[in-house]
């Protein structure tokens, strides 16, 4: 026990080489006596230990998936929601109606530039954050991922109500301070639940905040598993700081910034808490994204047939942003490994 | 490596007593007392009703019913027209609902048809434009509960020392009072002569109204937003002009929060309820009872046609306990607890049998006379969508801020209200 | 998210763990490197910070006073505002029981799953681990409307239960992977050692591999608490009588209903966060080196 015991499990622990696993189901099986009785049941165990996993996804995504599918083909309104019959197929004409409407366009391109910006932001200050700590002494370091630590342990909805109240136009602490610097006027009638830009631009700052440290902390994990070996032969060679970075540290983080990206465009394109607590997709639909636009429709417009083709509409957006990364995962064989 | 053993054993021990307590919990929540006792669940809107009433409604339907449990739980107003719609639409739906009357009509599949009992509900003596809120497609699916029409507030004691004897009755009066107020108050920067919070479109339709105009119009069964019309124009610039000259009020807010201006001495007058009064002499104890007092909201020439806004009761079409529901209903919609409402919250009764009630309540007079001279909105099955997707205070916002123009923004919420009124 | 090979790791040899593998730079640099550090904490922690002073000064002060740092006047009026707002103690009772409760099965159903993606060879074995991948990309809030839908058919409205599945649905994916990782990088000895030396399959699973997994299921736990804890969306659709309401429904609640009280809402946003902040930092060594293993090592 002492020997494994005392063992860190750090992340950068060796894992044994694939080909040295015995393949369980073909013959090689455990050693000893005690399993060779059991094959049969070995052989079912890893559904067994899947199934309950299995169910809670299949029962959660896949028949809703279904579901919402079917609705966007229908005609489900007020109506029928309340008395609980008579959905009607109408074909493509939710669809239809959509693509039909210039709000629908208007909310799409909106969604799809937010979380470009959003994604561009905290990246590339994550990044920052990340070539930062990695200079700094190991106490200042953890008060940093500490603080960093706050701003990502802090609930959405917690997070839109502070910025909501810091950014109040009567006294709101933001309002005031730039007024002090005589940057932007944030009061009376500037006020940022006034604008739709402002409003989108304070979402942004918020989301930012709160996925920064992630992003971080998962690029400076990645920095430290760089060799130092590959600096100092960088430096030998007569490599400059933005060589090295350029040629090592980005190549190197790579993998790690496909995965922060993809993870960060899922979690954008999913806004909801935040943009329906900070101004409830105002002013004026200004802000609505389409997850809020979906919600609007089929919930408050009790459209659920059209709020069912957004909300497509938001998953085929998802997949397509996603797909070229798991492709290459699943192709390269490392998911499955 | 011990700690942190043990770190992971007290987490996975608080989780199994905390799963072991939601199997109890959910246990005796649901099949421990259901057999011998049943639960009432009332929905109701907040703070509109004093405690003690609710308790003695209460009482005297538990000495009927001695085996029902009355379960009260208040709503927020925010959001509450999807958070009602989806409770409807469960199967585990509140007994009976207390929701605004303008949401009738989206709730109606959902409610139960009452028609064959409203003359037990005492529907023959209801205000007639009550009667007309709880009615679908003639059926009666509601009974009003309430109603309060909207009136100004306003500072005695201000009006005096700015040397207006008597409240204004025509709109240029009412401007000219205004203006005299700002003139001895305005070297405060965040007085109000007139607080008008942007998004409170409550407040706006006696403008419309007052100048011709309707939010929409119905023929053949379409409806046509009419916020565009010329006549509703005028109304919305009228107002307009008013909150430029005469408020300080944020246009992002709505008016939850004005009476605090009154009681502060921020403004001179508001447009709201007069059941406030109290909450107003509450939040500042100076104030003198007399300081306070209500006028109703002239228009052009006379009063202006305001929103009567109210609450209707319904019973869920899916509640497994109707009967009761009704039972309760009927208790808490009669004369009895009107009376009660009406005379200690200053909100107007259901039933024309109570108007004498106004004689000894000035609060109840003006109430009263402003029901005579009320509208309503859109009695359209969609209704509730408008609401919910907030258009008129959307376009309020942008006339107030200049953002669009009167004609522009109107016209931009009309449409908007033709499609929502429209869809099915 | 276990889902990368680092290609680091052929030179992260044992032994070789030096931290910082750049040089921390001249004078100037660093100069501006903990400039940089400075404005990075006070911006993270600024939000939070506020809150918990607006929720700590009275209401005057709020509304009327110039701001500073710190208060000047200093009150527990808002918490106790707060507190008596709704219903604080059934929705706190509701938040813990649905997010431990999530905790526990999500720890159960992952770890089930991670032994079995990590210890075995099986037909499907790559399909579900695409499958995983896959879920994880489809915005559930997409899914809002079919699930109501789908729980009123089975009479799962406004019941814990479902929610409860909801959240676990949430927290599973992400769990999984993380555990995974976590096993296969232990050695199949050290069970094999266990079996000979007279364990079960199954005890040889216990007893060696969930000590040494141990920070992986605390970062998993903490990671479906705060899930479940935070979440927002679903409890605002499938829950419906308010003694059923959890804290974030509560925090968001009391924003309009009677005028906005910023004293209390902020109280109330602490009440709901810093607990969840103080869990956070007290496991943050764990949850960076799970995050680490997670994201970083396949």
């Amino acid at each position: 026990m002492g020997a494994v015991g005392t063992t860190k499990l750090t992340p950068r622990r060796r894992p044994r080489s694939r080909a040295n696993r015995p393949d369980r189901t073909s013959g090689g099986g455990p050693p000893g006596p005690a399993a060779r009785g059991r094959r049969p049941a070995l052989r079912a165990m890893p559904y067994l230990l899947l199934v309950p996993s299995l169910v809670v996804l299949v029962g959660l995504m896949g028949y809703p998936l279904v579901r919402l599918v079917v609705l966007s083909f229908q005609h489900y309104g007020r109506r029928e929601f309340l008395i609980r019959q008579g959905a009607t197929w109408t074909g493509l004409a939710n669809y239809r109606m959509l693509f039909a409407d210039s709000q629908f366009w208007s909310v799409a391109v909106r969604t799809i530039v937010l979380t470009a910006v959003i994604v561009a932001l905290t990246v590339l200050l994550a990044l920052l954050v990340a070539l930062v700590m990695q200079r700094l002494d190991r106490v200042s370091r953890t008060v940093v991922s500490l603080g960093l630590m706050v701003s990502w342990a802090t609930p959405a909805v917690s997070s839109a109500t502070i910025f909501k109240w810091m950014l109040d136009s009567r006294s709101g602490i933001i309002p005031k301070i730039l007024n002090q610097l005589h940057l932007v006027d944030l009061t009376g009638d500037n006020s940022v639940f006034l604008s739709g830009f402002k409003t989108l631009a304070s979402v942004t700052a918020m989301v930012v905040w709160q996925s920064v440290p992630f992003v971080a902390l998962t690029l400076f994990a990645g920095l430290t598993q760089i060799s130092r070996d590959l600096y100092e032969a960088a430096r030998v060679d007569g490599a400059g700081p933005w060589r090295s970075f350029t040629s090592i540290t980005m190549p190197m983080l790579r993998p790690i910034f496909a995965l922060v990206i993809v993870l960060s465009v899922i979690w954008d394109l999913r806004l909801f808490t935040q943009v329906y607590i900070f101004n409830q997709g105002g002013p004026d639909q200004q802000s609505y994204l389409l997850g809020v636009y979906s919600y609007f429709a089929s919930i408050v417009g009790l459209r659920f047939g059209q709020g069912a083709a957004i909300a497509i509409v938001l998953i085929v957006m998802a997949l397509i942003g996603t797909a070229y990364y798991i492709r290459r995962l699943v192709r390269s064989g490392e998911a499955t490994a | 490596m011990f700690t942190r053993r043990h770190g992971l054993r007290a987490v996975l021990a608080v989780a199994a007593v905390a799963v072991i307590a939601a199997a109890c919990s959910s246990n005796n929540g649901s099949t421990g007392n259901s057999a011998s006792k049943k639960t009432l669940t009332i929905w109701s809107m907040p703070g509109e009703l004093p405690p003690k009433m609710r308790a003695a409604l209460t009482e005297e339907f538990q000495n009927t019913h001695r085996n029902v449990k009355v379960n009260y739980e208040d709503q927020e107003w925010s959001g509450i027209q999807a958070k009602t719609i989806t409770a409807l639409g469960s199967n585990t739906p509140p007994d009976v609902i207390e929701f605004g009357n303008t949401y009738t009509a989206s709730f109606a599949d959902g409610l139960v048809d009452l028609s064959g009992k409203a003359s037990g509900l005492g529907k023959s003596s209801w205000f007639t434009g009550m009667a007309d809120s709880a009615t679908v497609d003639g059926k009666t699916v509601a009974v009003p509960y309430l109603s309060g029409a909207r009136v100004v507030l306003y500072r005695t004691d201000m009006f005096t020392q700015a040397g207006i004897s008597t409240p204004p009755t025509t709109l240029a009066e009412f401007t000219a009072d205004a203006g005299k107020l700002m003139a001895k108050f305005g070297a405060n920067p965040k007085f109000s002569a007139l607080y008008y919070p942007g998004q409170y479109w409550y407040g706006a339709l006696p403008f419309i109204w007052d100048a011709g105009g309707d939010i929409a119009t119905q023929s053949g069964g379409k409806w046509t937003g009419a916020l565009d019309s010329p006549q509703s124009i005028q109304g919305l610039t009228t107002l307009k002009n008013l909150v430029a000259s005469f408020s300080k009020a944020p246009k992002d807010k709505n008016e939850v929060n004005q009476f605090q201006t009154l009681a502060d001495g921020t403004a001179a007058m508001v447009i709201d309820q007069a059941f406030q009064i109290p909450a107003i002499l509450k939040a500042n104890p100076k104030l003198a009872p007399t300081d306070i007092a209500t006028f109703p909201l002239p228009g052009v020439s006379g009063p202006a046609p305001v929103f009567a806004g109210g609450s209707n009761v319904g019973i869920s079409a899916a509640s497994k306990n109707q009967s009761l529901a009704l039972d309760y209903v009927k208790l808490m919609t009669s004369p009895k607890y009107e009376k009660m409402m009406a005379n200690e919250a200053g909100l107007l009764p259901n039933t024309t049998t109570l108007t004498t009630l106004g004689d000894s309540n000035p609060t109840l007079a003006v109430n009263f006379a402003a029901l005579k001279n009320s509208k309503f909105v859109p009695s359209a099955a969609n209704w509730g969508s408008v609401e919910g997707k907030t258009i008129i205070p959307d376009m309020l916002e942008n006339i107030f801020t200049g953002k669009r123009s009167v004609a522009d923004a109107a016209k931009k919420a009309s449409e908007e209200i033709t499609t929502e009124l429209n869809a099915n | 998210m276990a889902t990368l090979t680092a290609p680091t790791r052929a030179r992260a040899v044992p032994g070789h763990r030096r931290r910082a593998a750049v040089s921390r730079g001249r004078l100037p640099g660093r100069v501006l490197a903990y400039a940089f550090a400075l404005v990075t904490f006070g911006l993270s922690v600024f939000p939070v910070y506020w809150m918990v002073r607006t929720a700590l000064e009275p209401t005057a002060d709020i509304n009327h006073g110039t701001p500073t740092l710190l208060p000047t006047n200093v009150t527990g009026r808002n918490f106790v505002n707060a507190v008596h707002q709704r219903n604080f103690p059934t929705d706190l009772r509701n938040s813990l029981l649905v997010s431990l409760s999530t905790v526990v099965l999500t720890l159960l159903l992952g770890f089930l799953a991670a032994a079995a993606l990590a210890r075995f060879r099986f037909r499907g074995r790559s399909l579900y681990l695409v499958g995983l991948l896959v879920v994880q990309m489809i915005p559930l809030e997409a899914l809002i409307v079919p699930v109501y839908l789908s729980l009123r058919d089975i009479n799962g409205l406004d019941q814990f239960p479902s929610l409860i599945v909801v959240y676990l649905f949430f927290s599973l994916p992400f769990s999984i992977w993380m555990l995974r990782s976590f096993i296969v990088s232990i050695p199949d000895e050290l069970e094999e050692q266990a079996m000979v030396d007279g364990c079960s399959r199954m005890g040889a699973f216990l007893r060696v591999l969930l000590p040494l997994i141990s920070p992986g299921l605390v970062a998993v736990a903490v990671y479906a608490f705060i899930q479940a804890w935070s979440e927002f969306v679903f409890v605002l659709v499938i829950m419906q009588h308010s003694d059923h309401y959890t804290l974030p429904r509560w925090v968001a609640g009391f924003q309009t209903s009677k005028g906005i009280d910023w004293g209390a809402q902020m109280a109330g946003s602490a009440l709901f966060t810093l607990p969840v902040i103080v869990f956070f930092l007290f496991v943050q060594r764990r949850i960076t080196t799970g995050l680490a293993a997670g994201a970083v090592k396949g």
